[in-house]
């Protein structure tokens, strides 16, 4: 016995077949219609961009206020931002610059401005313009220049290159043209006669000498003492009394 | 016993300060005298000349003997040897620099205090305030200086 809701089922299926074989010529008319619809859309298109009317039209937009405010509210928002962090992380300038170096395009640019007199007029410019005493006193004055003489002075090349000139044969004919000109013994003249050198010397000469005076000093103050008593004691005198605070009596007194 | 400046300077320091200018006279005088001597050794002089030079000689010896000890210790107070040491002359009432004619008296109590084998010396083992002959005649006496001397 057959159940009502089998009968349902069967009916609903049939139907569907049946609207699907109805609607297929349907489908067809509308995809050929979709096709031709999009071409004769590019078409249009192409032929309004051929046209003035295009380039009027882009014009008016790019001079209008609205232009304006758009792209203002655009760098101020945050697609910028957005830009920027797209271009970074997608290494869009390395790739732009690598793409640069390996062409020829880069010598093409040299060239022009060659060409042109543009490198020398730049040249003018930096050295009249004092931009070049500029850099080299902030060079010179930053500590990017520390850091470099610290990173050469450390470097092994420049470890190497003195190496090799002390062991080369070089510095030995240096020295040896040294020692046997007049120059050398000119300037060790110079330096040995300098106001610097002999105070240094004379100094050296005097803390000696007052370091000697100073020992003899003290030395012969504890002698005063010791033959005084001594002195004093064979004579059966009194010990000497100390010496009084402030002024010198009067001798009078004593 | 070490003693503090402004003490009465003792024998031995006192007698280490003289020997260094005596010293520095006769050097000096050495000196000039071996340049005049040498000076009147090439020249063919008569004796009595040389004798003449002799007698100024002694006579400027003196003078140099005199001016030395006189001036220094009337201008500083300190002799060189003086200076060496540590001490200082100076008047016994107040302490201020002696005078030249104090100066040159004690420079004769010294020749005096020398006469009878040195015992005028010896006195300032005795004495309280550590005075020779030389300072009770100039109304002297002898400190050390506060004022460590440097020679550099």
């Amino acid at each position: 016995m057959t159940q009502p809701w089998t009968l349902l089922a069967g009916s609903a299926r049939l139907g569907v077949a049946a609207g699907r074989e109805a609607a297929r010529p349907i489908v067809v008319v509308v995809g050929v219609g979709q096709r031709v619809g999009a071409r004769l859309a590019l078409d249009a298109l192409d032929a309004l961009l051929a046209s003035n009317v295009a380039e009027v039209a882009a014009d008016r937009v790019l001079a209008s206020p609205w232009t304006e405010r758009t792209l203002t509210r655009a760098l101020a928002g945050p697609l910028v931002d957005a830009a920027a962090r797209e271009v970074a992380q997608g290494a869009v300038l390395e790739r732009v610059l690598d793409e640069v170096l390996a062409t020829e395009v880069l010598d093409h640019i040299v060239d022009r401005a060659e060409q042109a007199g543009a490198v020398h007029r730049l040249a003018d410019r930096v050295l009249a313009d004092g931009i070049v005493e500029r850099a080299a006193e902030r060079f010179l004055a930053g500590p990017e220049f520390e850091r470099l003489v610290v990173l050469t002075l450390d470097s092994p090349g420049v470890e190497r290159a003195v190496a090799s000139l002390f062991e080369s044969r070089l510095l030995d004919q240096v020295v040896g043209r040294l020692l046997s000109g007049p120059e050398l013994w000119r300037v060790v003249d110079e330096v040995a006669r300098s106001p610097a050198v002999m105070e240094a010397i004379a100094h050296q000469g005097f803390g000696f000498a007052d370091q000697v005076a100073g020992e003899v000093r003290d030395r012969s103050r504890t002698a005063d003492a010791v033959v005084e008593r001594t002195t004093r004691r064979l004579l059966r005198r009194r010990p000497r009394m100390d010496p009084p605070t402030g002024p010198l009596p009067n001798p009078g007194a004593t | 016993m070490n003693q503090e400046p402004g003490d009465y300077a003792g024998f031995v320091t006192r007698a280490i300060a003289f020997a260094i200018d005596v010293a520095l006279i006769d050097l000096a005088a050495a000196f000039v005298a071996v340049v005049v001597g040498l000076g009147i050794s090439a020249l063919d002089v008569p004796d009595v000349v040389v004798t003449i030079a002799i007698a100024i000689g002694g006579v400027a010896f003196l003078a140099w003997f005199v001016g030395y000890f006189a001036t220094f210790w009337s201008t500083t107070g300190q002799t060189p040897g003086a200076r060496v040491m540590g001490v200082r002359v100076v008047c016994a009432g107040g302490g201020e620099t002696v005078r030249l004619g104090a100066a040159v008296v004690r420079l004769a109590g010294m020749v005096l205090a020398a006469i009878p084998l040195f015992a005028g010396f010896l006195l300032i083992l005795v004495d309280d305030r550590r005075r020779g002959l030389q300072d009770r005649l100039a109304r002297t006496v002898v400190v050390y200086a506060s004022d460590a001397p440097r020679l550099g």
